[in-house]
């Protein structure tokens, strides 16, 4: 086992992929195996968290200075398209946990349905977020940094509110587009060979932990961004 | 009753080779072989040399800086030699850059390529694995990844570097380094993506070392029952893995703020460029942690071997290695004590008063294991000796510094550069070379020549301290760092300092020497050299693919060494205070 | 030496490896806690944007001077109801081995402090000098500072200083002055229309009503907040509406104006 071994396959063919998995040797059983990928998942959530607590200071700090730059900049947003993304997320997420008991009850069909959902959720986010959000106000030149093209700046400090704005928002909708391919890759697995079991389902649980991730950094983006007074 | 399984040698016909064995498909497949592997030891062996080459980078712009400071004046950098070299700019323009392009070369290699990689991704991938009785780490594929991250980050660091380099310091102050892109010469872009991406190596490193430690450890193992290398390790990985995101994402908001010049950190946009400072060093400085506590593991290791004692206070230092990691969050504005409001300056000097004391245990506890040790000064304990000194020097030095009043003299001047350089290299480099000294044998199975190992320690240690020991008396006279020119009082001190720094390099030099031709020619090393007691000990040098025949059952801790005869040795060598019949090792 | 337990694997069994000696099986959360939760979720978020009309509807109708912590402590006070909700049980912190909340504890103790000393930093600049808080003007210096003025006057000298890049050339914004300001000035110069009729967009632009509503005038009286010296302002006052934003800038300008 000394270079990367791709075959993990034991056990009768045409069983179901998660039935057919084997752990990797230097563990010492499937459990320590799906406890340590979990340790370290967590953990490489925790880098997530970090990452995105620099957008979270800068916009702290800003809006300490700037109060009502950030709130001027606020009432551009319209808070119907925050709240119908938030509930997006949210429902996506509740279909994610939902999928992974599925894979827990062996319930192959719905898994996969959950998945589906909640991936299409993603792309409505991002949707919402394109087409709502984004061009109509690059269109009106409220753009990022030295990009900022808008006469009618309410505040003279309100293009730092849109490079925040841009920033976190724009990091956000970057971890939700690898969130939403992590699951459509356990959707492609699940379709190929019936991958998630309950013996086995710890990408679809790494993946659901990552999505819940960006679901809860929205939960806490969208009331600082769009509901600043 | 149980014991730890040796290897049986005796196999004979069927001896599996070591890790370093070629593959028998030839040139081309070992070279596929090592590019695919996912056996850390080849993964850490390939950092060693990676990270040994990019000293050797470093340790040169270290070299043309003191050269340049021979004279008060413009020597090299004037445009001739290097500023043909590094590209860009008027003459006139050119000599100033330069000399500013090569420290921040020095400095970003150094700090970024050497030393946080340096011992965790060397020795830590290496050493934890056998240490702690496993076959590998927890996720090794995630290890190759790691390395291949590396590789690719030191390769946009090289080539910005040579290609107009960055004249900002590796701290990439704004709004030098954020101003619109016409103002600094070089790619400052290219810089902050490379040490971006070298985050990720550090990041998935640290995650990895956590995960095996808390899972991988051999049945008999419990917590208080690991090397003191491996806590050291742990508590860095801790740090690795809160504090590298943040600098991500500092690189990436000053990436934007030279693209789109968002505003944040350039005051004609509203922004403070303050904040880009606390911002930097809420990872830079828990990142000399994740330095300075391996080498301060390494260092746990060679005193308790090579002294032949337990080591004092076993859970003090492994509570000291997690309380420096915690209190290193704590105290990253003393680098900003001239620019940050006084309120902040005051909080954050009495914070770092803390993080002397968990440091201050270690320094004792070490001391007190070498009273009424066995003392071996061989190259490995020399080293370490010369951690302690040193490492003391530095730490006390950075008293003054944290010290609002002296700060304010202090800062930016020599006393600063003499400071960091006793903690980061003379505590750090010294543990790592000491280290590598150490565990020389293990990893590739020859020994190295002792007297050429004592000469170099030898000149290292009295070429460092010429250089840097006369760098404080240059600094509270009023030299600053990161000028080409200064005043002619300060000529003689300067001079000094250049003749130790070249004394530093020949010391290095001769030490790659010493391993290149015991790669050569050295003889054969035996599996326990030292006679120590850790597991890694317990297994042929350099160790078979899968590390241990059988998984080991522990049955003693890392530092009995008046109970336990060592593994491989003869017990003539090592006797036991009073030897127990039978021992607790069976062979 | 020591037997390693068979590997078995039970098809009937769901958790499968059970009997390996882990008491605690995977837990499998049931569909009605799942269920409890997303509705909680949406309840809460709902009442975030409720909170925050309410906020607008009594600072604005019933006149409350409303300081504005009051904004983030609410706003945030729900959001780490709901993101603890996701956390313990979406995420399953509640049921799984601790250490994943430890972890995750320490995480959120490293943010707390980077935003909490960074912003005694950025809050206190000055303290004991005032000039330290300079470099947080609002609107911005305009002004590279790299090269504040254009140029100075040394030892004899004159020297100019230019934004210029690695081959000489002058470059740089062009600005005069706050990035806001320049944008207007633009636009004005380009459209050619007077300053009045700039206000007039600007208040379209920004959903700003004309303030003549607000004024007290004979047959109304209009509880008024803010400085005390608008309180004397009449329907007729065309300058009511943007005394308004000047009271409000009084604050910030004061930090850092001369």
């Amino acid at each position: 086992m000394s270079t990367i071994d791709t075959s993990t396959k034991a056990g009768a063919p045409g069983e179901p992929g998660w039935k057919r998995y084997k752990f990797a040797d230097h563990f010492r059983n499937a459990e320590d195996e799906f406890d340590a990928c979990k340790l370290g998942f967590w953990l490489f959530l925790a880098t997530e968290v970090l990452l995105f607590s620099g957008l979270f200071c800068a916009y702290a700090m800003f809006r300490m200075k700037y109060p009502e730059a950030f709130a001027a900049g606020s009432h551009h947003l319209d808070v119907k398209y925050g709240g119908i993304n938030t509930l997006v997320l949210l429902v996506s997420s509740f279909t994610v946990a939902m999928s992974i008991r599925c894979a827990q009850l062996n319930n192959q069909k719905w898994l996969r349905i959950n998945l589906i959902i909640t991936i299409l959720c993603a792309f409505l986010f991002f949707f919402i977020k394109l087409a709502f959000e984004y061009i109509p106000k690059w269109s009106q030149g409220i753009r990022p940094g030295i990009l900022y093209s808008n006469p009618f700046a309410g505040h003279p400090q309100e293009p730092t509110w849109w490079s925040v704005y841009y920033g976190a928002t724009g990091i956000h909708a970057l971890h939700v587009l690898i969130g939403a391919a992590l699951l459509i890759w356990c959707l492609v697995r699940s379709f190929r060979s019936n991958q998630y079991g309950p013996t086995h389902y710890t990408m679809l649980e790494n993946a659901g932990l990552y999505w819940h991730l960006v679901d809860v950094i929205w939960i806490f983006l969208f009331p600082l961004l769009y509901l600043i007074h | 009753m149980t014991t730890i399984t040796t290897p049986d040698t005796g196999h004979g016909g069927h001896h599996e080779g070591s890790y370093l064995t070629p593959n028998k498909g030839g040139v081309f497949a070992t070279i596929i072989q090592w590019a695919t592997t996912i056996d850390h030891k080849k993964i850490g062996m390939m950092y060693l040399f990676a990270v040994l080459g990019m000293f050797m980078l470093g340790g040169v712009a270290a070299l043309m800086v003191r050269a340049e400071l021979w004279e008060p004046t413009r020597m090299l950098a004037d445009g001739t030699v290097t500023g043909q070299f590094f590209k860009g700019g008027d003459t006139a323009s050119a000599n100033y850059l330069t000399y500013n392009r090569i420290f921040t070369m020095h400095g970003a290699v150094m700090v970024f390529l050497v030393i946080v990689p340096g011992a965790p991704a060397t020795l830590g991938n290496f050493l934890l694995p056998l240490m702690l009785g496993a076959k590998d780490v927890a996720f090794p594929r995630l290890n190759l990844l790691s390395w291949y991250i590396y590789l690719l980050g030191a390769a946009f660091a090289v080539l910005a570097l040579l290609n107009t380099g960055a004249d900002t310091g590796w701290t990439f102050y704004t709004p030098y380094s954020s101003s619109h892109a016409g103002n600094t010469y070089g790619n400052i872009v290219m810089m902050t993506t490379a040490a971006f991406i070298l985050g990720f190596s550090s990041i998935l490193t640290g995650l990895n070392f956590i995960v095996t430690i808390h899972k991988l450890r051999c049945p008999g193992m419990g917590w208080f029952d690991m090397p003191l290398f491996v806590w050291a390790m742990y508590a860095t990985s801790i740090i690795q893995v809160l504090a590298t995101p943040v600098i991500g994402i500092t690189l990436l908001l000053l990436i934007f703020e030279r693209v789109f010049h968002v505003g944040i950190f350039d005051p004609a946009m509203g922004g403070d460029p303050v904040l880009f400072q606390h911002f930097f060093w809420f990872y830079s400085h828990p990142v000399v942690y994740v330095m300075i506590l391996p080498g301060m593991g390494i260092a746990t290791e060679l005193i308790a071997v090579h002294c032949r004692k337990p080591i004092f206070g076993y859970r003090a230092i492994a509570f000291a290695s997690l309380g420096i990691a915690a209190v290193s969050f704590l105290v990253w504005g003393h680098h900003m004590f001239a620019s940050m409001g006084e309120l902040a300056s005051a909080v954050f000097s009495a914070l770092t008063f803390f993080v002397a004391i968990p440091t201050a245990v270690k320094v004792f506890n070490w001391i007190a294991t070498l009273y009424k040790g066995s003392i071996a000064l061989n190259t490995p304990m020399l080293y370490a000796l010369s951690f302690l000194f040193l490492f003391s020097i530095g730490g006390l030095t950075g008293l003054p510094l944290a010290t609002l009043a002296t700060d304010l003299h202090l800062h930016d001047s020599y006393f600063v550069v003499a400071h960091f350089h006793y903690v980061m290299m003379g505590g750090t480099v010294i543990a790592f070379v000491g280290g590598v000294h150490h565990w020389w044998p293990k990893m590739t199975g020859k020994m190295y020549t002792e007297w050429v190992g004592i000469l170099g320690c030898l000149l290292v240690f009295v070429g460092f301290n010429v250089t840097f020991f006369t760098q404080f008396f240059l600094g509270i006279q009023g030299m600053p760092r990161r000028y080409a020119n200064y005043v002619d009082e300060f000529q003689l001190l300067h001079q000094i300092s250049t003749v130790g720094a070249f004394t530093l390099g020949l010391g290095f030099f001769i030490q790659l020497g010493n391993f290149i031709h015991s790669l050569i020619a050295g003889r054969k090393a035996p599996p326990n050299p030292w006679g120590g007691l850790t597991l890694e000990w317990y297994i042929e040098s350099p160790p078979t693919e899968h590390n241990f025949h059988k998984e080991p059952i522990l049955t003693h801790g890392p530092y009995d060494y008046e109970d336990v005869y060592p593994p491989h040795c003869d017990p003539a060598d090592f006797p036991l205070p009073d030897p127990k019949p039978g021992g607790a090792n069976a062979h | 030496m020591q037997a390693q337990p068979a590997q078995t694997f039970d098809p009937n069994d769901p958790h499968g490896f059970a009997e390996l000696g882990e008491h605690h099986g995977h837990h499998i959360t049931s569909t009605r806690t799942l269920v409890v939760v997303i509705l909680t979720l949406v309840v809460l978020t709902a009442l975030t944007v409720v909170t925050s009309s309410i906020e607008t509807y009594l600072v604005k109708e019933m006149g409350w001077m409303l300081p504005e912590w009051v904004n983030i402590a609410v706003a945030m006070s729900i959001a780490l109801v709901k993101g603890t909700l996701v956390l313990l049980i979406f995420m399953a912190l509640r049921y799984e081995n601790p250490l994943y909340s430890i972890i995750f504890l320490f995480c959120m103790f490293a943010f707390a402090l980077f935003l909490g000393l960074t912003g005694m930093d950025l809050d206190n600049r000055g303290l004991v000098y005032d000039w330290k808080v300079d470099s947080q003007q609002t609107g911005g210096t305009g002004v590279n500072m790299m090269h504040p003025p254009s140029t100075i006057h040394v030892l004899g000298e004159t020297i100019e200083f230019h934004d210029l890049n690695s081959t000489g050339e002058k470059v740089g914004f062009g600005f005069t002055g706050p990035l806001a300001e320049e944008l207007k000035k633009r636009y004005i110069a380009q459209t050619g229309i007077t300053e009045a009729e700039y206000q007039r967009r600007w208040a379209e632009a920004n959903h700003i009503h004309e303030h003549h509503d607000d004024l007290p005038n004979a047959d109304r009286s209009v509880t008024r907040t803010g400085l005390s010296g608008a309180l004397d302002a009449t329907a007729s006052d065309d300058h009511g509406g943007h005394d308004d934003h000047g009271a409000d800038d009084g604050h910030a300008k004061d930090a850092g104006g001369h």
